[in-house]
């Protein structure tokens, strides 16, 4: 067991791990182009429902097995050698430096726990609602209701451009619990576990219509954490690198 | 609109005039000269810059650095700040991926973006941190290439631009995953432009490990000097894409 944890905890297998996603995202690049459709699916369905559908494609099967399995290790792997080297540090006095590292690698391990929770259970549907007529989302249980509709436009060398678009919606769940949202172009709004994004496709719609997508992703709890822990990390370490030494 | 294309076009090709110039001083070991004219090329620049989020009486911040435009200002800025520490031999470097940098953006189509609800603060700070995270890596790349072929002396110096790079580079993804979360309601999305950002993230964290492994210094050059080639793909992807749909036209 103890040789199990020195193993894992080598920062040579990390640096290789970092490598091996280095270079599966790199090939994913090559490998996406092959099948765009099908890619693109995961931004819409968790993982347990989008492999049984796209199975028939080994090539972008192995590759998002083998990404799992190598970030899957790489997150094992930061785990423990984090735990080791607060261990470690923790006999002396813990410089700035080493708080940001720490904080660094933390936040890397909180980020890849947002994907991972994100890509499981992350549910959306995107949908055009009209103001006055009740729009149903059966993906996600709820149902919206746009009660008015405002669209910012600014005229630009005699051209409209759409800026902005606020609605106030009425949303119902299937359980019968009701909220009313006012989400806004880049201004999310939350209620009842979803988030509503106001949708920038809105070239065709009419002036009573909005593009809406609807998102329940826990993972992105995961991910405002791990942006705080890294800025505060960055905060940390940027002294260090004033100081006249090398890497 | 052709007056606002004519400002812009006007200011961004002093600058270049400027930075050809400075490079030329450089080059004569000028410095003072050169360095007067790097900034005078900044200058014009960040005029042509604000004239380009400048647009019929109102002035959208965000369009300023959206784009291309903003990365020889960013590579300019590196230049001197190299200078101005006194790193010669690392300044006279950098001016290869700046020229390189200058000759790519003189090449593109000169126009002012429309505005869009697309362009908030949020993608300011993506486009700022990722123009001067492309400095400091690319330019860390050809310092680490000089150090495999004929300057060991700075292998310091690209190491400590690759940490910063680091850093800003994830600034830059940070800021570009609360933007896509905001607009598009995912932080990380699966397409091919954050799939080869991710990438890169990775590279540069391998080489930042690499140094507690105790791998040989010339190999930690070549990880260095690899590191452009993604990036390179990822800031041009566009233009190479296009390129290539051009040769494949013609070939057939």
């Amino acid at each position: 067991m103890n040789r199990l944890v020195k193993f894992v905890a080598r920062i040579d297998l990390g640096f290789f791990l970092l490598i091996a996603a280095s270079a599966l995202l790199c090939l994913g690049v090559v490998i996406t182009d092959f099948y765009p459709t099908a890619f693109r699916k995961l931004n819409f369905i968790t993982f347990q429902d989008w492999f049984p559908q796209y199975y028939m494609r080994p090539l972008l099967y192995a590759w998002i097995l083998l990404l799992f399995a190598t970030l899957f290790s790489l997150a094992v792997n930061t785990l423990v050698c984090t735990i080791m080297y607060v261990k470690n540090t923790m006999r002396a006095r813990i410089s700035a430096r080493k708080w940001g590292i720490i904080m660094l690698h933390i936040c890397f391990l909180i980020f890849l726990s947002g994907h991972f929770l994100y890509g499981f259970t992350g549910v959306s549907e995107d949908a055009i609602a009209e103001k006055g007529s009740t729009t149903d989302l059966s993906g996600v249980g709820l149902s919206l209701l746009p009660l008015s509709v405002e669209k910012k436009v600014a005229t630009v060398y005699g051209e409209d451009i759409a800026m902005s678009t606020r609605a106030e919606i009425t949303v119902t769940d299937d359980r019968g619990r009701e909220a009313t949202i006012h989400p806004e172009t880049f201004k999310p709004e939350y209620a009842l576990g979803y988030s509503f994004h106001i949708s920038m496709k809105d070239k065709d719609l009419t002036d009573s219509q909005i593009g809406i997508i609807v998102r329940r992703g826990y993972g992105c709890h995961l991910f405002a954490l791990g942006g705080i822990v890294a800025l505060i990390a960055i905060l940390f370490y940027v002294p260090s690198l004033f100081r006249p030494r090398g890497v | 609109m052709e007056t606002d294309v004519l400002f812009f076009k006007n200011w961004i090709i002093n600058a270049f005039v400027f930075y050809l110039i400075s490079v030329l001083a450089y080059s004569l070991d000028k410095r003072r000269i050169g360095g007067m004219l790097i900034i005078a090329g900044l200058a014009a620049n960040t005029i042509a810059l604000i004239g380009r989020g400048y647009i019929e009486g109102t002035w959208y911040p965000s369009l300023m650095v959206a784009e291309l435009f903003m990365l020889p200002a960013a590579m300019a800025l590196t230049v001197v700040f190299l200078f101005g520490r006194g790193k010669i031999v690392e300044g006279r470097l950098a001016l290869i991926p700046f020229v390189v940098c200058c000759g790519i953006t003189m090449l593109l189509p000169i126009e002012v973006p429309l505005p869009s609800a697309k362009y908030q603060i949020i993608s300011a700070v993506f486009f700022l941190t990722e123009a001067l995270s492309f400095a400091l890596l690319v330019i860390a790349g050809v310092l680490a290439f000089a150090c495999l072929v004929s300057s060991p002396n700075v292998e310091v110096s690209y190491s400590r631009m690759i940490l910063w790079g680091f850093m800003v580079f994830t600034l830059c993804q940070i800021s570009g995953a609360i933007w896509a979360y905001l607009g598009w309601s995912y932080p990380f999305s699966w397409s091919p432009r954050h799939l080869t950002s991710a990438s890169i993230w990775c590279l540069y964290a391998a080489f930042i490990h690499a140094h507690f492994i105790g791998v040989h210094p010339r190999l930690k050059a070549v990880f260095a000097a690899f590191g452009i080639v993604p990036f390179m793909y990822m800031i041009y992807h566009h233009q190479i894409i296009g390129l290539l749909k051009m040769i494949s036209a013609r070939a057939t």
